[in-house]
């Protein structure tokens, strides 16, 4: 597409945001923000732990609880205030009767949490629906790529931004040679398939590909065997793709070369730490500690702040329906504090929220990507996941 | 320094203090500097701003205030919770006002007799009978509640809450409160001479805004940009206003500049650069001069500001925080 074609087209999606349809819901003064979870979402199955402690990674909703505490309390004195209406669906096919459930109880915003799959689904089918769906846990680049769509905004960092911070870093720390260890999932695929596109976009090299198996099968020692997987290759750094952790829990220090993990262990790019002590995040994570007696994840995050965007666009757009709340939202006036640095905003082409990535260990922030060094035309926040020239997003 | 220069300047600095003990009014002209990361302030000489000696404090020190006398310095120790007070003459704390959760800035009443602190964690702010230094009042304010202002009667209270992107009123006769809507993460005020504007920086908007205290309405923003820096590097965080109402300053945070702002036009006229991560300013008392205190380089910019320009940079301690003058 040539640059004139597209800015023409960015014009137009600009008029279709800004001109509130005839047909727009008015903004009340109650305010409701739906809520829509998968029951049967495999991501947040108890896992058993080292010595069989169990591990019940806790429902994002806890964030959107709180968001939507702190944005009660910083719109008491216009009189609007807002509730969350929660829902469930038992399987991804029932997502959509759910989103029906809360449109009737005057959602026009829906935070969902679900994974890559049954999002895209569920996004295709209200394709053409007067709502906004916030994407808080999916993380396929699909989303803000060919799957994309104008009423969907997508939180959460898809997986190339996350790929694109850890790239970063190793060209700051000059470790260029990569060896990556890949599982067998279909996420482990794709988060493999991120990094290679992230090291060729940044000028790593990638030395070794290897196929992992969680295995004791003799057969198999060429998947299975630490030693052999990380033996007979160069590199300063391994890469690791595990969507379940299990094999990757103990895969540092037993390298045969004495080198850093990084990926699904050791030093791994997320949206959110525990351990971010910067920009106010400290207050963040106590606020949600104290409410939930746990620590504060990703996608807790992500739907803290898809609420906080959703109080900000109210509140700052002066507008009177929702089309022009959206348009506020995912304009280039939205300035949120995520407590990560920089004003936070969606980028126009895809809607994907532009963020800073942490890169951190169990216990500590490494870096907050981008890196200092890595430079971009209009916003630095750009140089993590798809730019504007290579999206693959039309909306 | 050799070792007899520096007794020289020791017993020379200890002269100092008896002298100008029985006149205080007049003040020292020492600059006080809090460094929140070294746990203490720096104390820097009037005459060529050499150091001349440190204060030890307890955690993270931050906001200072002196008392109307100029013989205290209260001084807010975020990380142990307590105010800690300061004796000028001495360069030692000799008190302190304990129990008071995680306070950053504050304010004094003009008699001397009662501290407005904010507590980032409790989302309060908390009125200090420093003769008691019992709690008097607490008022319930929105999250991480940072800058605190009087107005100049003290009949009024503003406090800004970084979380809530919100500025509180409180008329302190009544206790009623006003919520303000202002820009993303307010920090820091100003007021003018004559008490009719008060203006906040919001540091993630890149702005100050501009609120009428009549009607409690934001009547204006004012955008920066420094040559050759973009807008989401901007994050405005301290500010003062001269005394003749004409001319604010105010430090933009990642910008490594400071702004200076035509009060009436509300035009930005010029930029200094200073050091990294610019955060608190402050007005020598003839105005000829303002400290900055640049946390990310550890020293202090002092600006000529007829001239606009840096005169000197003075290295202090570890993450300077604000700067407090002794005149």
């Amino acid at each position: 597409m040539s640059e004139r074609a597209r800015l023409l087209l960015a014009a137009l999606a600009a008029a279709w945001l800004a001109v509130a349809p005839a047909w727009a819901a008015p903004l009340g003064n109650a305010v409701t923000i739906g809520y829509l979870q998968l029951a049967d979402d495999p991501r947040y199955d108890e896992r058993t732990g080292p010595g069989d402690t169990p591990i019940t990674p806790g429902r994002p909703v806890a964030g959107a609880e709180m968001g939507v505490n702190e944005i009660n309390l910083a719109s008491a004195a216009s009189g609007r205030s807002f509730t969350l209406a929660k829902a469930e669906a038992e399987t991804a096919a029932a997502l959509a009767a759910r989103i029906d459930d809360l449109v009737k109880s005057g959602a026009h915003w829906v935070l969902v949490d679900a994974p890559d799959a049954a999002m895209a689904d569920l996004a295709k089918a209200e394709r053409d629906r007067d709502l906004l769906l916030l994407n808080i846990s999916a993380r396929g680049d699909g989303l803000r790529g060919p799957a994309c769509q104008k009423n969907l905004a997508n939180v959460i960092p898809g997986r190339g931004m996350l790929a694109d911070a850890l790239a970063q870093l190793l060209v700051a720390r000059k470790w260029p040679d990569v060896l990556i260890l890949q599982g067998p999932l279909e996420e482990d695929k794709a988060n493999a398939a991120a990094f290679e596109h992230a090291a060729k976009r940044f000028g790593l090299k990638i030395t070794a590909k290897r196929d992992f198996l969680l295995s004791n099968d003799p057969r198999e020692r060429e998947k299975d065997n630490v030693a052999l997987l990380t033996g007979d290759a160069s590199y300063d750094v391994v890469f690791v793709a595990d969507a379940e952790g299990e094999f990757a829990r103990d895969l540092p220090y037993r390298t045969i070369r004495p080198r850093p993990v990084i990926g699904a262990t050791g030093l791994v790019p997320t949206a959110w730490s525990w351990s971010w002590d910067r920009y106010g995040a400290p207050q963040v994570n106590h606020r949600f500690e104290k409410a939930n007696e746990r620590h504060m994840e990703a996608a807790d995050w992500a739907a803290w702040v898809a609420v906080r965007a959703i109080g900000d666009a109210v509140r700052n757009s002066g507008a009177k329906d929702m089309a022009e709340v959206d348009a506020y939202l995912l304009g280039p006036n939205l300035s949120l504090d995520g407590a990560k640095g920089p004003p936070l905003s969606f980028r126009a082409w895809d809607h994907q929220l532009r963020q800073p990535i942490l890169l951190a260990t169990a216990d500590a922030v490494i870096a907050e990507a981008p890196l200092p060094g890595f430079l971009h035309a209009t916003n630095v926040l750009d140089t993590l996941g798809a730019d504007q020239p290579e999206t693959t997003c039309h909306f | 320094m050799t070792r007899i220069t520096r007794r020289a300047a020791l017993i020379g600095f200890l002269l100092m203090g008896v002298s100008t003990g029985a006149a205080h009014a007049e003040g020292t002209g020492r600059i006080f500097v809090s460094n929140e990361k070294g746990n203490a302030l720096t104390v820097l000489s009037a005459k060529d701003y050499s150091p001349v000696g440190e204060v030890k404090t307890g955690r993270q020190p931050r906001g200072m205030v002196f008392s109307p006398d100029h013989k205290r310095l209260y001084v807010a120790c975020g990380g142990a919770d307590r105010i800690d007070i300061v004796d000028v003459a001495t360069l030692k704390v000799v008190d302190r006002i304990g129990k008071i959760s995680d306070p950053e800035t504050f304010a004094l009443d003009a008699a001397g007799q009662h501290l407005y602190a904010s507590n980032e964690e409790a989302s309060e702010l908390t009125v200090i009978d420093i003769a008691t230094k019992q709690i008097m009042r607490h008022f319930k304010v929105g999250l991480e509640p940072e800058g605190v202002l009087l107005n100049h009667d003290d009949t009024k209270v503003y406090v800004a809450s970084e979380g809530s992107n919100l500025v509180h009123v409180f008329d302190l006769a009544s206790g009623a409160r006003k919520d303000i809507a202002v820009g993303t993460r307010p920090r820091r005020f100003a007021m003018t001479p004559d008490g009719k504007e008060l203006w906040v920086s919001t540091e993630l908007a890149g702005q100050v805004d501009v609120i009428d205290t009549a009607t409690n309405a934001v009547t204006g923003k004012i955008d920066f940009l420094p040559p050759g820096m973009r807008k989401e590097d901007v994050s405005p965080v301290a500010l003062v206003i001269d005394g003749e109402g004409k001319t604010a300053y105010v430090t933009l945070g990642r910008a490594n500049h400071v702004g200076i702002v035509d009060v009436a036009s509300r035009k930005v006229t010029g930029y200094v650069l200073v050091g990294q991560r610019p955060w608190g300013i402050t007005f020598s008392k003839d105005q000829k001069r303002l400290f900055v205190a640049n946390g990310g380089s550890d020293d202090v910019s002092i600006i000529d500001t007829a001239a606009r320009k840096v005169v000197k940079s003075v290295p202090v301690g570890h993450y300077p925080y604000g700067v407090a003058i002794d005149e």
